[in-house]
């Protein structure tokens, strides 16, 4: 395998899987804890209403790190793409389940309407994020 | 879980594993999936004991990974769950916290520090086995109790009023939601993708050692951070419960 992960590995090579250091999976695992952050600060002070600054530019910076991880990816070479999605569709499902929960929860408790907005969000992010990421870190190292 | 005994089984140093041929490698497992003797074989015969219709994996190794026989009963605890939500039953809320924190808690433990260790005592062919069909259990399993756990406790700290609660008091329920988070980038991160790719690879005909050799060194890691932070939670709940 070349060195970098992303070409077409050497047959005759021992292989490892994808052993490089991989901007995608450092780009969601920082959008995944982002999203954490902005959840956690409003959950800190809930059920009196949160400052939203630091809850909206971690969603911002969550965003901004998914948006880069999924650049880095479509720009991959030689992916296994199919087991990508086989796996990551899975994940989805248990994620939107979560989400779809802990939006649940957060309408029947009466959270305002702006917060609530905000944890959607970061939580559909989140959403996203977790899929991407197993499905990548399974996928990458299927040999192509 | 330790399916990490799987290597240790096949009697690799990480040294040894790096230096393998890939045909070297898939022989090897290839005999572990087959004989009782692959630890200690020599490399050639370990290769010449393993032709690849041998080892193509069972019957059942080839359906879905998810065990989906296991859906309705997560449909049904998911249920019951939103029941209590919608209820606002305490009785229901602490029976599913109770029950489900409990299962989450005693579960991680026992497969970090009884399994893992007991596995790695068993022989060659039964760890394979019981990794083969344990694992697709536990994806369903562990994320149903995390859901309900997180779900109830957080609305059983609403219901007693923990919510409101002024710092530092309020300091416990924010450490819980670390502790929470930790947990989740590491299982997100690095436990649940090579968890995968482990079952994945050892459902191929010819598995690669090398490969899972690799993924499995990150168990070790994940069990002890994974440890501390049960133990954490142990620590801060019974702390909330005992104001």
């Amino acid at each position: 395998m070349n060195p970098s992960g992303a070409g077409a590995p050497e047959a005759d090579e021992p292989y490892l899987g994808d052993t490089s250091r991989s901007p995608v999976v450092g780009c969601m695992l920082a959008s995944i804890v982002c999203a954490f952050l902005s959840v956690g600060i409003i959950a800190a002070y809930l059920p009196r209403p949160a400052p939203l600054s630091w809850s909206v530019g971690f969603l911002v910076a969550s965003a901004a790190l998914l948006a880069g991880a999924l650049v880095f990816l479509l720009r991959r070479r030689h992916f296994a793409w199919r087991l990508f999605f086989a796996v990551a569709r899975w994940v989805l499902v248990l994620t939107l389940v979560f989400t779809a929960m802990a939006v649940y929860v957060f309408v029947s408790d009466g959270t305002p309407a702006t917060t609530l907005a905000i944890m959607a969000v970061v939580l559909l992010l989140a959403a996203v994020d977790i899929p991407v990421l197993i499905g990548f870190s399974v996928a990458r190292h299927e040999r192509t | 879980m330790d399916p990490g005994a799987l290597v240790l089984a096949m009697g690799l140093s990480r040294r040894r594993l790096t230096s393998l041929t890939p045909d070297e490698g898939r022989g090897i497992v290839a005999s572990t999936l087959t004989t009782n003797e692959g630890a200690g074989s020599a490399m050639s015969d370990v290769i010449a004991k393993a032709p690849p219709e041998v080892v193509a994996p069972p019957r059942e190794a080839a359906g879905p990974i998810i065990p989906v026989r296991g859906l309705p009963i997560v449909a049904a605890v998911i249920a019951g769950l939103v029941a209590a939500i919608a209820s606002n039953s305490l009785w229901a809320l602490n029976f599913l916290h109770v029950s489900c924190g409990a299962l989450w808690t005693a579960i991680d433990l026992f497969m970090g520090f009884v399994i893992g260790p007991t596995l790695a005592r068993m022989e060659v062919p039964a760890r394979i086995a019981l990794t083969r069909r344990l694992m697709p259990q536990m994806l369903l399993i562990m994320p149903t109790l995390v859901l309900v756990t997180l779900t109830t406790g957080w609305q059983l700290a609403r219901y007693f009023g923990y919510l409101v609660l002024p710092y530092p008091q309020r300091w416990w329920l924010v450490a819980s939601y670390i502790v929470v988070g930790v947990m989740a980038i590491v299982a997100y991160g690095v436990l649940e993708p090579a968890n995968i790719s482990v079952l994945l690879e050892l459902r191929k005909p010819r598995p690669n050692a090398l490969l899972i050799g690799r993924l499995m060194r990150r168990f070790i890691f994940t069990a002890g951070v994974t440890g501390v932070m049960q133990v954490a939670t142990l620590v801060i709940m019974t702390r909330i419960t005992t104001w």
